[in-house]
């Protein structure tokens, strides 16, 4: 059975629907024939039956003449009258071709056809005798007729015929008695046959169609599920179809296709971890992603050295950033020359892997992937960013020669691609850093010296101003108006200093230090900027408009009390002739730009980009202030990454426009410190 | 009547000395200035007097005012001894320094500091310190072990 299965699993699916037809087809056909032997015998058996009729009745008309001869014969011996001999010839007459009938219709069976020679020899030799006696009988010698009828000679020998024309005729009854037993049978046989063939045939039917879902539909089936599995990954391996035909092929193609796509996920999905670990910037920096690189390249790709090819332009020469496995130590920093790397040079020029099956049969004379490492075959994916090829990836095995297929090599360049931008993040970030560590050095050093310097000088100036104070006290009127006066004027010059080291302190260390951003409402911070500011409103008689609602800002609340004082104080200090007008007030809610406007002297469009540089005073020198409290405010400003703008006319007023982050924007300010850092 | 207890003024430069000096006098602070021109003397002053103390009861000094930046140890190496010692760190020290970082405010509270005043530039200013100063941490205010 199973050698059976095997045999015929490895038929072609065409014949095995052929075996399927034969096996359907074969029974009908055998049927069909049996019926018509069946209807040929029968019409045989037929014919039989009609012939043996025929026989019978021929045999009864040779018995008539020969009984018409008898009688003719006595008649005329008995009577001599020549009238009954009538019959007799007519008898003697028609028994020839009877005979010869009768013959004919037995001449297939010889038992019987002996038969009728023995009846016809002995109806002849009857015949002869009666022509011999009738002679006698004629020319009056009735002696031997006499004798002849006495002895019952002739009834003796006619019964005779009787018994032999009987006998031949029980033969004859009973080969057709044996012939029709014979046509019933069949015709029972061919019933029963004819019901058993049906039976057969159905059977067969559903052999043929178990046989064709075994072989066919059944495999089809499983095909079918396997494939739909497949596409959601579960897929059976081995595929349940061991027939060894096409669909059994088909289903070991697809095994194999499973196999390999299997095989490619898998790879895709090591190539995705893996571009996540590479690209992870640890404690060891650019070096440790190039590291990690060439040890992850080799792995994939399953070759034995990678080298991580950086060009570098300015010297036009090959640095190796990391090798694989123990070539890293040996090559690190190392350099590989332009000409003897024209591989790797061709996939670097034109930004396309570059593919060599056969190392020792490149033209080129010098490798040095060849020569040095002794690598057999070589596939060298290009590094790229934006900027384009910077480096590439040599992918080479060293014990033998291997043909990278299409997958290999896309699968590389993935790789590559991948590894471009961890070498790019990494140089960005060791930049960045670098970069940061100085500046960070540089400024805590700046505002060491900054305070340090502030300190030295305050000191000094306040101490100045002190003891001018103490002067004036103790010796007012001791000195005349004019010593009074310049003793005052070494007081305020002092506090001047002072304030104004003051201010270079403040503003040396915004963003410096790390304050709290917060929401605050800008109204709270003017209601308190007012205050502080009550006494010179009130001595100006100024009218203050504030807005009645502001949208809360993301900052801190001293920075922004620092940017409203500044402006409002400024505001109030440049006033014009006019009695003094200033509001404050939100231009646009979704953006959170607020202004302050007076109608002061305003400023010149020519001394506007002088506005915010330090100790910019434009020419009011007689008003007070220290000339950075507007620097400030922009260093605020610009700390939180917004904008400050000036719209002003002279004699009409200025309007002082500044944004600052709305709650809720948070996220843009988290970094605001470091990049104000990176500003200086 | 006791004897009174001084104010201790630790201050490295001698106008800031003579001026504060001269403040409480204006201010008609009756309590002795002691001056001492650095961290180290003041420690050294207030452990002698320490000793002293053993014998002559209350001479500690009622109130120190302290400047920051001195050279060799500053105010906040200072607070850090002094606020060390079981038998000190009852003694309010106002620290009177001409910074206006925030970060020292914060560091000499930290420390213990019991003020913090800013230096004015006038001379009119410091003596009105001088006169609180008088009024609150020298009459009002009061430590364990005086009346």
């Amino acid at each position: 059975m199973t050698l059976g299965k095997i045999y015929i699993g490895a038929w072609p699916v065409r014949h095995k629907v052929m075996l399927i037809l034969a096996v359907i087809v074969l029974p009908v056909v055998v049927m069909m024939m049996l019926y018509i032997t069946t209807v040929r015998q029968l019409l045989e058996v037929q014919e039989e039956v009609d012939r043996l009729f025929a026989v019978q009745v021929q045999t009864h008309a040779i018995l008539a003449h020969i009984v018409d001869m008898q009688d003719g014969f006595r008649g005329f011996v008995l009577t001599r009258n020549e009238d009954f001999l009538a019959p007799y010839y007519a008898a003697e007459e028609a028994f020839d071709p009877a005979i010869f009938r009768l013959k004919e219709m037995v001449r297939h069976d010889p038992e019987q056809l002996t038969r009728v020679t023995d009846i016809e020899e002995k109806v002849r030799t009857l015949l002869q005798k009666k022509r011999r006696l009738i002679d006698d009988t004629r020319f009056g010698e009735m002696k031997p007729v006499r004798e002849h009828i006495e002895s019952g000679a002739g009834q003796r020998y006619l019964a005779e015929i009787r018994v032999e024309i009987a006998a031949f005729e029980n033969a004859e009854k009973t080969i057709m008695q044996s012939r029709q037993k014979r046509a019933t049978r069949l015709a029972m046989l061919t019933r029963y046959g004819l019901g058993g063939v049906m039976i057969g045939v159905l059977v067969l039917w559903w052999l043929a169609t178990r046989l064709l879902s075994r072989t066919i539909t059944g495999p089809l089936a499983t095909l079918t599920v396997e494939t739909m599995k497949f596409g959601q990954r579960k897929m059976s391996n081995p595929i349940p179809i061991s027939s060894n035909d096409e669909l059994g092929l088909l289903a070991r193609t697809m095994e194999q296709m499973a196999e390999r796509i299997q095989k490619h996920m898998r790879q895709m999905e090591a190539l995705h971890a893996i571009a996540k670990d590479i690209s992870t910037i640890g404690p060891d920096g650019l070096e440790g992603v190039l590291r990690r690189i060439a040890e992850r390249a080799a792995e994939i790709l399953n070759v034995e050295l990678c080298l991580v090819l950086l060009w570098e332009e300015t010297i036009s020469c090959w640095k190796v950033g990391a090798a694989s496995g123990v070539w890293h130590e040996l090559l690190r920093r190392s350099v590989l020359i332009r000409e003897e790397t024209p591989i790797a040079i061709r996939a670097l020029t034109t930004a396309l892997p570059q593919v060599v099956e056969d190392l020792t049969a490149i033209p080129e004379p010098v490798s040095q992937i060849r020569d040095r490492f002794g690598a057999k075959s070589l596939l060298a994916v290009p590094l790229a960013g934006e900027s384009g090829t910077f480096g590439v990836l040599a992918l080479a095995p060293i014990t033998e020669r291997r043909s990278f297929t299409e997958w290999d090599i896309h699968l590389a360049q993935q790789f590559a691609d991948q590894a471009s931008i961890a070498i790019l993040n990494a140089r960005l970030y060791e930049a960045a850093s670098q970069r940061g560590e100085g500046l960070q050095i540089r400024l805590e050093n700046l505002e060491r010296y900054a305070a340090d310097m502030a300190h030295d000088l305050k000191g000094p100036a306040r101490r100045m101003a002190e003891l001018a104070s103490l002067l004036q006290m103790d010796y007012k009127g001791q000195l005349d108006e004019r010593g009074d006066r310049y003793l005052a004027w070494i007081r305020d010059n002092g506090q001047q200093l002072m304030t104004r080291i003051e201010e270079v302190l403040k503003l040396a260390r915004i963003g410096t230090v790390h304050e709290i951003v917060e929401a605050v409402d800008p109204s709270d911070v003017v209601q308190e900027v007012l205050k502080g500011c009550a006494e010179q409103i009130q001595r100006q008689g100024a009218r203050v408009r504030v807005a009645e609602r502001f949208p809360r800002l993301a900052c801190n609340r001293v920075h922004l009390f620092q940017v409203m004082d500044n402006l409002v104080r400024n505001a109030l200090t440049f006033s014009g002739d006019t009695k003094t007008e200033l509001e404050i007030g939100v231009v646009d809610r979704e953006s959170g730009v607020l202004f302050v406007r007076d109608n002061g002297i305003g400023i010149a469009p020519e001394d506007q980009g002088r506005l915010f540089k330090p100790f910019e005073r434009l020419g009011q020198i007689d008003r007070p202030g220290t000339g950075i409290g507007l620097t400030i405010v922009k260093k605020i400003i610009e700390l939180y990454q917004g904008k400050i703008w000036v719209e002003s006319e002279v004699g009409r007023g200025t309007i002082f426009f500044f944004s600052l982050p709305l709650y809720g924007q948070l996220a843009s300010v988290e970094n605001a410190g470091a990049e104000v850092r990176d500003q200086l | 009547m006791e004897t009174l207890r001084p104010i201790l003024v630790v201050d490295d430069d001698p106008v800031d000395r003579e001026m504060i000096e001269l403040a409480f006098k204006r201010a008609s602070v009756v309590n002795p200035v002691v001056a001492v021109h650095g961290a180290q003397p003041a420690i050294d002053y207030l452990a002698s007097e320490g000793e002293y103390r053993a014998g002559s009861s209350g001479t500690l000094p009622v109130v120190i005012i302290l400047d920051l930046d001195m050279p060799d140890m500053d105010g906040f190496g200072f607070l850090r001894r002094v606020k060390g010692v079981s038998s000190l760190y009852v003694i309010p020290v106002m620290v009177l320094t001409t910074s206006q970082y925030d970060g020292d405010l914060t560091r000499s509270y930290s420390l213990a500091a019991s003020s913090c005043l800013t230096k004015p530039g006038e001379f009119g200013r410091l003596v009105e310190i001088a006169r609180e100063i008088g009024v609150y941490w020298c009459t009002m205010n009061r430590i364990p072990g005086t009346t």
